[in-house]
């Protein structure tokens, strides 16, 4: 616990987007701000205004990250963080969900470090 | 706003003129074919093959996934190919239906072996048209392009056997091996468009401009001409309607094909000419 505050320290405050809104919790721990989701109905396949909104508001904001859930049209995101200049990370929101996350602690390992390279 | 939508719609549409190009002139095929579910069920074929690389550890976008997914369609295309019979004691439909099925339910069983397995199979079918950008538009093209000279060149026995195929037995041709070319090419469209747009907008661009074409050309040329016009048109007005209403695009698209084909299914009433009654005779 202590090596992923320390790790997360200096991007603390940092603003991002999910795609879904699932990580908020993981998100408070740590001091980020979710901005936006892009998706802005659950379930439901964004629309144009509602991208353009996003895509002012990252700029505006400086958002580097937009984190998107495995299952989630991680293709959408890319396009979107690319327009935005920023990246889009695969979180791992459950165990197994991405390689090497076979264990609750690999997950949050994975989260901590590519949230926290994103983000520098 | 306006500018900006431009900018996050312009791929997009281009693809869907895209889709148009292909789709219109295939769906003249399956229409006459009277095989109207076989993109869904070779986009499930191909829906399984990429599960299947998933499962061996190669994610959805890698040219390994569409490999599979092609190789499955290939297999799928070769089902379809030999179910065929001279005298048809069954639909084709049918042996379509299992193959949705069949494939439907082995995708189940892969995916349980795999987490997240449902929602990936989900997202293999749905696509999403705004993930699209300029060099993806290019690439499609010169794809379909490919499979378009490639149906010029097998033009003649690929519209007999759809149009007329018992003059094609008739006439000697190897209709097994041409239905096996016919839906392997189909196969490596439809594995590729589902991808992009998913199940649904694949449908429609299929099915829905061909629909328009056969109801008001005669020709194969003029069945083609309206075919491409109205999908055209049906593009702009999904478009624009998805970004006029804020609305996914996807499915507004869809929507937009049932509306338009309403209308025009009314204006064709409207304009045919009245049948004569007919009299019983004395």
């Amino acid at each position: 616990m202590e090596r992923w505050t320390k790790l997360m320290e200096p991007v603390k405050g940092a603003k991002v987007v999910a795609y879904h809104p699932d990580v908020i919790y993981f998100l408070t721990r740590f001091g980020l701000v979710q901005v936006a989701t892009l998706e802005d109905r659950p379930g439901i396949p964004p629309s144009p205004q509602h991208l353009v909104q996003i895509l002012r508001l990252m700029k505006a904001d400086g958002v580097k990250v937009i984190l998107v859930e495995p299952w989630n049209d991680f293709k959408l995101a890319q396009r979107v963080a690319d327009e935005a200049g920023a990246k889009a990370i695969v979180f791992a929101t459950a165990v197994g969900a991405v390689k090497g996350a076979d264990n609750y602690i690999a997950a949050i390992d994975y989260n901590v470090n590519t949230l926290a390279e994103a983000l520098k | 706003m306006a500018g900006e939508l431009l900018a996050l719609l312009w791929a997009p549409f281009l693809m869907c003129l895209v889709l148009t190009g292909i789709h219109a002139y295939l769906g003249v095929h399956v229409l006459s074919r009277e095989v109207v579910f076989v993109d869904i069920a070779l986009a499930q074929i191909a829906a399984l093959g990429a599960t299947a690389a998933f499962l061996l550890g190669w994610e959805a976008d890698t040219w390994e996934s569409y490999a599979f997914g092609l190789s499955a369609t290939f297999v799928g295309a070769l089902v379809l190919a030999l179910t065929r019979s001279r005298r048809r004691h069954v639909s084709q439909e049918a042996v379509i239906g299992v193959v949705y099925a069949v494939s439907s339910a082995a995708a189940v069983l892969l995916a349980d072996r795999a987490a997240h397995g449902a929602e990936h199979v989900r997202a293999m079918l749905v696509g999403n048209l705004l993930a699209v950008r300029g060099p993806e538009v290019v690439e499609v093209a010169a794809l379909y392009a490919a499979v378009g000279v490639f149906h010029w060149l097998c033009r003649r026995p690929f519209f007999l056997i759809s149009t007329a195929p018992d003059t094609a037995y008739r006439e000697g041709w190897r209709v097994r091996l041409w239905d096996f070319l016919f839906y392997a090419s189909f196969g490596v469209v439809v594995t590729s468009s589902v991808r992009i747009a998913g199940v649904l907008l694949v449908f429609s661009y299929l099915i829905v401009p061909a629909l328009a074409g056969i109801m008001l050309g005669r020709t194969i040329p003029a069945k083609l001409l309206i075919g491409w016009g109205f999908g055209t048109l049906v593009s702009v007005i999904g478009m624009t309607a998805s970004a006029a209403f804020d609305l996914p695009t996807g499915a507004t698209v869809v929507c937009a094909f049932g509306l338009t084909l309403v209308v025009l299914w009314v204006v064709f009433l409207a304009l045919k000419p009245a049948p004569e009654h007919l009299t019983p005779s004395t």
